[in-house]
């Protein structure tokens, strides 16, 4: 039985260490990776910014307006390729990653109104970019809704090879 | 069980399981993001959280699996791998409950939706790995 309870004592302990070493290796890895998640998005529920905060959807037809009236800077957090291929004319390329990782108060510098695009519908990374950019100082933030399929849903103008 | 059969059993779950969770853990490394966000989407923990379990899990998982393939400290490593394998089966098994339609992202981030399928694929898996755990202390393994 004491035999028993050592063993199991002595594989608790290192199943600990293995689980200590995994976290460190993780955070470590995230940090240095370009596609990792960098601390600026580990440390974001003590930001103060909520996800409830930063849930400003704007509508297709009411961005639609905005860029026509251009009283928006439209930021495209999708990869560098995708932009290259097709985006929202005059928006900024400013992917989720690199804007993580500090990038947005070069790339932004001086824009009033933003909205940020993702692909998909309800992006999260849509609406974690907002949050970011609320903590990184920018007041006036918001998302499309429905993404940037919306947008060519509706037939919008789009610059780039696309379409 | 006599002892030729009982070696075996336990290499074949240890090298099963092993190879398995260096497999499962490659496609949460490459894109945590979208790894955190399929671990949000069984809303037990909220997208904040999510983070920290999708930057920390994969590393668990890849370094149980090769602790697990090496044959090192194998005792803590079936530890490890029990009781990943029956936390997933409560997840999973909350998500069909509550009729989640969720990807499971168990192996990959984009795989099919939790269905009675996928519950018992993991109510098998908790199952091997805590006879692999029953195993590995018999054997006084570590």
């Amino acid at each position: 039985m004491s035999r028993i309870s050592k063993t199991l004592k002595r594989d608790l302990g290192r199943a600990v260490i293995i689980a200590g070493v995994s976290a460190a290796a993780g955070i470590l890895y995230n940090s240095l990776h370009p596609a990792g998640l960098p601390p600026a998005l580990l440390s974001l529920p003590v930001s103060g910014v909520s996800r409830e905060q930063a849930w400003r959807p704007v509508s297709t037809d009411s961005a639609f307006f905005m860029y026509v009236a251009r009283s928006a800077e439209f930021v495209d957090i999708r990869p560098a390729a995708s932009f290259t291929v097709d985006h929202i004319p005059g928006a900024v390329s400013l992917p989720f990653i690199q804007l993580a990782r500090g990038g947005a108060g070069s790339a932004l510098a001086g824009a009033r109104a933003l909205i940020i695009y993702d692909f998909e519908p309800h992006s999260e990374k849509a609406v974690t970019a907002v949050r970011l950019l609320l903590r990184f100082g920018f007041s006036d933030v918001s998302f499309l809704r429905n993404g940037y399929a919306g947008w060519l849903e509706y037939g919008f103008p789009v610059s780039g090879g696309g379409r | 069980m006599k002892g030729s059969l009982r070696t075996a059993v336990f290499i074949i779950l240890r090298t099963g399981f092993g190879l398995m969770l260096v497999y499962s853990s490659f496609a949460k490394i490459a894109d945590p993001f979208g790894f955190s966000v399929t671990v949000s989407n069984y809303r037990v923990i909220g997208i904040d959280p999510s983070r920290f379990v999708a930057v920390i899990l994969p590393f668990l998982e890849l370094a149980t699996g090769l602790l697990l393939t090496a044959g090192v400290w194998t005792g803590a490593a079936a530890v490890l791998n029990a009781t990943m394998m029956c936390g997933f089966l409560i997840l999973v098994s909350q998500a069909f409950i509550r009729g989640l339609d969720i990807s499971c992202g168990c192996f990959h981030l984009d795989e099919g939706k939790i269905s009675a399928g996928k519950l018992i694929f993991n109510l098998l898996l908790a199952t091997a790995s805590l006879w692999l755990l029953q195993l590995t202390r018999a054997k006084g393994k570590g």
